[in-house]
């Protein structure tokens, strides 16, 4: 008996190291010292921080979008959203003059409304794929932006609004802590919660959820009205550092955003997956991107190099899963040979 | 006297269960011969033998007094025979000449190359489709037929092949009565043709209207054949069903409750129509018939999966104009679902997720998920039901048995008051069934409703106090546990009528 | 978990530890201590525990009071109490039953709600449990008493049991085997028992899974001479298996409330 609690104990423990997400701290710690090694600028602690304020606002999306993916689904139009609400934040600042708190809280709305539309969009027509419903309400919600500012800029925000971009609290910059917070929010959500549970049974065999009386309906409708919202917070983090909004911003960040995910380790398929993973593929990528650029790289080439990343993620547990069943074998083959 | 085909001694083996003995069956140019016999008696076996699907392990078969060795579906086809199955085998994107002459298409020379000849393939289709008086335009695709119009194009591309044999497994299941009276036309002028008919069914009453000859199969051995104006219906059933019930059911008589659901007039989509009926705490009802009777879509219905209906569902008094998964549950239903779908269960999450997901409030507080708790309530559960799995196994290594006992679980786990239970033996060992039956009893001792809808007409007439008999959607009979017969209830499941 | 659940659960725990801790059920059930003291007091109320400084013992008073005769089978008390109830439920108006020695059919007595009966047993324990059920006829039979045990036997129990004519009869088993057959304790009782099933219409083995694979010392017949078997979830499988297929109706009790 001990000796199986002990057999167990090291299974527990093997499982725990040979997950996806050291892969990821690895690669994550690989990227830094190559990084380090190739810019004088890199290696010190705040240049680091400031590294991050560079892609932490698509990191926003992340956290939602992982709900999605696991649910086994897709959403390709939050590019458009973030779009959408910053244009309407500004319009209605700069041009309807309400005060910016309150075109703030306007911009977290629209982002809202969208994604509730989305949602309720992909549960009316259930003969739809989600993919196909975001595509569309991707190009309707920037058509809307477009529509609203025509191809010009909106700018001249109040001072203090830049903060949410640029400040600092200590030396941490803001957005790391309001990143931090709503990382953790999320992951708590995801693993911890009657909601998250859902979410994974779902994700899993939507049938057997239907038929276990979960109201599939409307996690799904709350999953995708969260990545709206999200994408709403995205939208102020990203307008704040730019200074300014057009209808082209944050343009193709679905694509970012998606791949942070999935070479998180989150399942197209649905039902599989971590928060954690896909927060520290965030921060992967986005050092990986800057530095890329540190070393001057044509954009198009880091987007190739981060395409190869994300293939080999797709690749990488299929071929863990045939290491797995050939090891199964193995042990089976032993402990039959042990009988 | 020399039949046109003859199938002498044929037997077959599956894994050592005999599935087959020694059969002998004939039958002659220009006749229908309808084989009959309950689902697994091995009707279907016998006739994928014939159409070259498997080998018989021994046993001649001879065509025209010639003995044929069928090596093979394209053998059988060359030979004459020709099989339409249950499920269609078109392909549903090509139009119907396409489908007709798919890989043989008539071509025609065109100076340096050959090319197809649509035109004269549309024709020769359409001479066909005039000839049973079909309305059918050649250039439609598959997918735009009804299930009808799909099996007499199949019945056409058998023809065009030179089929003298055709083997119609079931044909009317998916059909409308229109189309049913269409299909016993066409096939009355495939004899017309001399063609030699084999016509698999269920449903006793239409044998009548369409076969000459009729065989009984019953656990694979051949009982009968008999001509079709020497017997009668119920001869035929006594000769499907034979055996004797065992009354081996651990059948538990409760003192039934107050009525706590209550269905009037029912109708979803043609698919169930009018259906009454009551149920009260402690009272089991059995819910049965044929494959496409309408059984499962009833029990998917009042949980609210398929919809929405016509009609009234009452639960404990209160009245419900439509229905879902999640109103049925917190009002006291839920559904036992047969484990070889994917309906009961998420195969690829431990036992303890899976029982606590119907009710995942008794282990959260503030939407947080209590661990220790789910794997106090899980253990208790599995301990309980005698399940024999760790709470945290993957439902996938789990036997049939322990699955079915994981779904009951987890619908224990919310408490619920009437229980649909979808095949409660389908696919588990005899142990997990003697368990299951006496799960059932536990549950109407407590004061719980069961529906039971079951295709095992022995178990249904050995657990059930009341049995709703269904036909093509409808409730054909309701029976008492005390008047209940597998003869009755076969004749009534195949469309027999109180006379 | 809702408070019924617990305070079965309590009782439980009760039952088999004879005493309950209010901090180790609080955090058991994940409660707070105050609502574990309110189902203790609930649990005194009843008479089925007494409290004490920071928790509660079993009163084990209730089960003296209940009856003053022993069985050596005390130890599978909650099983027997399971087949009695599930027994109980066979048992239909206006009928005349027979209950052979032995704790299930003791169990049986407590949940006996049919009306108008007649009880016909050779067991002392159990007649005198019944003496206060009302609209009950209880027989009982003479005999010469088995040492130590409340058991009836002998020439007078068999004289009486002539010409009286039974509906169901219960029997308890001390030993269920495939080779052995139902077994009982000795060959007086086994008389009794093929007088019995010669007057009795219906014959139901009662047997809790400790029983299975166990020979007692004299021999009762096969297994498959009844034609119901009442027994617990624990029995094992091939048992199960051969009763199915033999045509006998297997009862296995499972609790869930």
């Amino acid at each position: 008996m001990a000796h199986q609690n002990n057999d167990n104990k090291i299974l527990k423990l093997k499982n725990f190291f040979f997950q996806w997400e050291w892969v990821l701290v690895l690669l994550f710690i690989a990227i830094n010292i190559i990084n380090a090694s190739i810019s004088p600028y890199y290696s010190n602690i705040s240049g680091l921080l400031d590294a991050t304020m560079t892609f932490l606002d698509k990191a926003f999306i992340v956290l939602p979008m992982v709900f999605v993916i696991i649910l086994g689904d897709i959403d390709v139009s939050v590019s458009s959203i973030v779009a959408l609400s910053s244009v309407i934040m500004a319009v209605s600042y700069n041009d309807l003059h309400l005060p910016m708190e309150l075109a703030m809280i306007l911009c977290l709305i629209v982002g809202t409304l969208c994604g509730l539309l989305n949602g309720l969009l992909i549960v009316k027509f259930k003969e739809l794929s989600a993919v196909i419903v975001t595509v569309s309400t991707q190009i309707i919600y920037r058509g809307i932006a477009y529509i609203i500012l025509k191809d010009q800029a909106s700018g001249n925000f109040p001072q203090w609004f830049s903060f949410l971009g640029w400040g600092y609290v200590g030396r941490i910059p803001f957005i790391i802590i309001v990143f931090a917070i709503c990382a953790v929010i999320f992951s708590l959500l995801l693993h911890k919660t009657t909601f998250g549970r859902y979410v994974y049974a779902m994700g899993n065999n939507i049938t057997a959820s239907r038929f276990s009386g979960i109201q599939v309906d409307k996690i799904k409708i709350i999953v995708f009205t969260l990545t709206g919202f999200m994408s709403g917070v995205t939208a102020l983090f990203l307008t704040s550092r730019m200074g300014s909004t057009r209808p082209n911003i944050a343009l193709g960040y679905e694509l970012d955003v998606i791949a942070m995910v999935v070479l998180g380790g989150v399942s197209t398929s649905g039902g599989k997956g971590k928060m954690i993973g896909a927060i520290i593929s965030a921060f992967l990528i986005g050092m990986l991107r800057y530095g890329l650029g540190l070393v001057n790289l044509p954009s198009q080439t880091i987007l190739v190099i981060i395409g190869l990343l994300l293939v080999f993620s797709v690749m990488i547990p299929n071929v863990r899963l045939t290491i797995k069943k050939a090891t199964k074998q193995n042990l089976a083959m032993a402990n039959d040979k042990s009988d | 006297m020399r039949h046109f085909l003859e199938m002498k001694n044929i037997t077959k083996q599956f894994n050592g269960n005999v599935v087959l003995k020694n059969v002998n069956f004939f039958a002659d140019k220009g006749q229908v011969h309808a084989i009959i016999g309950e689902n697994g008696a091995g009707k279907t076996t016998l006739m994928k033998i014939l159409a070259g699907l498997f080998p018989p392990d021994s046993g001649d078969i001879f065509i025209n007094g010639q003995r044929v060795h069928i090596n093979g579906p394209k053998h059988a086809q060359e030979l004459g025979i020709a099989m339409i199955y249950q499920e269609c085998r078109l392909f549903p994107d090509l139009n119907v000449t396409e489908n007709i002459f798919i890989r043989r298409e008539p071509l025609k020379k065109l100076k340096f190359i050959k090319i197809i000849d649509w035109a004269k393939a549309h024709k020769e289709t359409y001479k066909y489709l005039d000839y049973f008086g079909l309305n059918i335009n050649p250039k439609t695709a598959v997918s735009n037929l009804s299930a009808g119009q799909q099996k007499f194009i199949e019945i056409i591309k058998a023809l065009s092949q030179n089929a003298n044999i055709i083997i119609m497994d079931e044909p009317t299941v998916a059909l409308t009565e229109q189309e049913t009276e269409l299909l016993f036309k066409v096939i009355k002028d495939l004899k017309k043709l001399g063609i030699t008919v084999i016509y698999i069914s269920h449903r006793v009453e239409e044998i009548k209207k369409i076969a000459d000859l009729v065989s009984v199969i019953r656990d694979g051995e051949l009982i009968v054949t008999k001509d079709i104006n020497t017997t009668n219906i119920h001869e035929l059933i006594k000769a499907m069903s034979g055996k004797e019930v065992y009354d081996k059911y651990p059948k538990l008589k409760v003192k039934t409750g107050k009525n706590i659901l209550r269905v009037e007039n029912l109708s979803y989509n043609d698919k169930i129509k009018n259906i009454n009926f009551e149920l009260s705490e402690g009272e089991i009802l059995g819910i049965t018939g044929l494959t496409d009777s309408g059984k499962d879509v009833l029990a998917r219905v009042l949980f609210g999966i398929v919809g929405p209906f016509q009609g009234k569902i009452y639960i404990n008094g209160k009245a419900f104009k439509s229905m879902d998964p999640y109103t049925a549950k917190i009002n006291g239903l839920c559904f036992v679902s047969a484990i070889d779908t994917e309906e009961g269960l998420i195969s690829n999450m431990p036992t303890n997720v899976n029982i606590t997901i119907t009710n995942l409030q008794r282990i959260s507080t503030m939407g947080f998920i209590d661990n220790a708790a789910e794997s106090y309530h899980a253990r208790d559960m599995i301990e309980r039901l005698e399940i024999g799995c760790n709470e945290n196994d993957i439902i996938s290594i789990l036997s049939g048995g322990k699955k079915k006992k994981v779904i009951f679980a987890k619908w224990l786990f919310t408490n619920s008051k009437i229980f649909i239970i979808d095949e409660p033996s389908a696919g588990i060992d005899i142990c997990s069934k003697v368990d299951i039956y006496n799960i059932i009893n536990e549950l109407v001792l407590s004061g719980t409703a069961i529906i039971m809808v079951s295709s095992n007409i022995e178990e249904i007439i050995g657990m059930c106090d009341k049995i709703l008999v269904m036909y093509n959607g409808e409730i054909r009979k309701v029976l008492d546990r005390e008047h209940a017969t597998e003869q009755k209830i076969l004749y009534y499941a195949s469309g027999g009528k109180d006379d | 978990m809702f408070a019924i659940e617990r305070l079965n659960k309590i009782k439980e725990i009760l039952l088999k530890e004879k005493r309950v801790d209010v901090i180790e059920l609080s955090q058991l059930f994940s409660v707070t201590e105050v609502t574990i003291r309110r189902d203790l007091d609930k649990l005194e109320k009843e008479g089925f525990a007494i409290k004490t400084y920071g928790g509660a013992v079993l009163n084990e008073n209730i089960f003296q009071q209940s009856s003053s005769f022993e069985y050596e089978e005390k130890d599978n008390i909650e099983e027997n109490k399971m087949i009695g109830k599930i027994a109980a439920e066979m048992v239909e108006d206006n009928e005349a039953i027979y209950l052979s020695p032995g704790r299930a059919c003791f169990e049986l007595t407590r949940h006996l709600k049919s009306k108008n009966l007649t009880v016909v047993t050779n067991d002392l324990a159990i007649a005198y449990e019944l003496k206060n059920k009302p609209g009950l006829k209880v027989i009982v039979t003479g005999g010469t008493l088995i040492h130590s045990t409340t058991t009836l036997v002998g020439e007078f129990t068999l004289q009486t049991l002539n010409g009286i004519y039974i509906n169901k009869a219960f029997i308890n088993v001390k030993g269920v085997d495939f080779d052995a057959g139902y077994t009982l304790g000795s060959k007086e009782e086994i008389m009794i028992i093929e007088k019995i099933r010669e007057i009795s219409k219906e014959f139901i083995i009662m047997a809790d899974y400790t029983k299975f694979n166990r020979t007692s010392f004299a021999k009762l017949g096969n297994l498959t001479m009844a034609k119901k078997i009442i027994t617990n979830k624990q029995v094992p499988p091939e048992y199960k298996k051969f009763f199915f297929e033999k045509g006998i109706k297997l009862y296995t009790t499972f609790e869930f409330k």
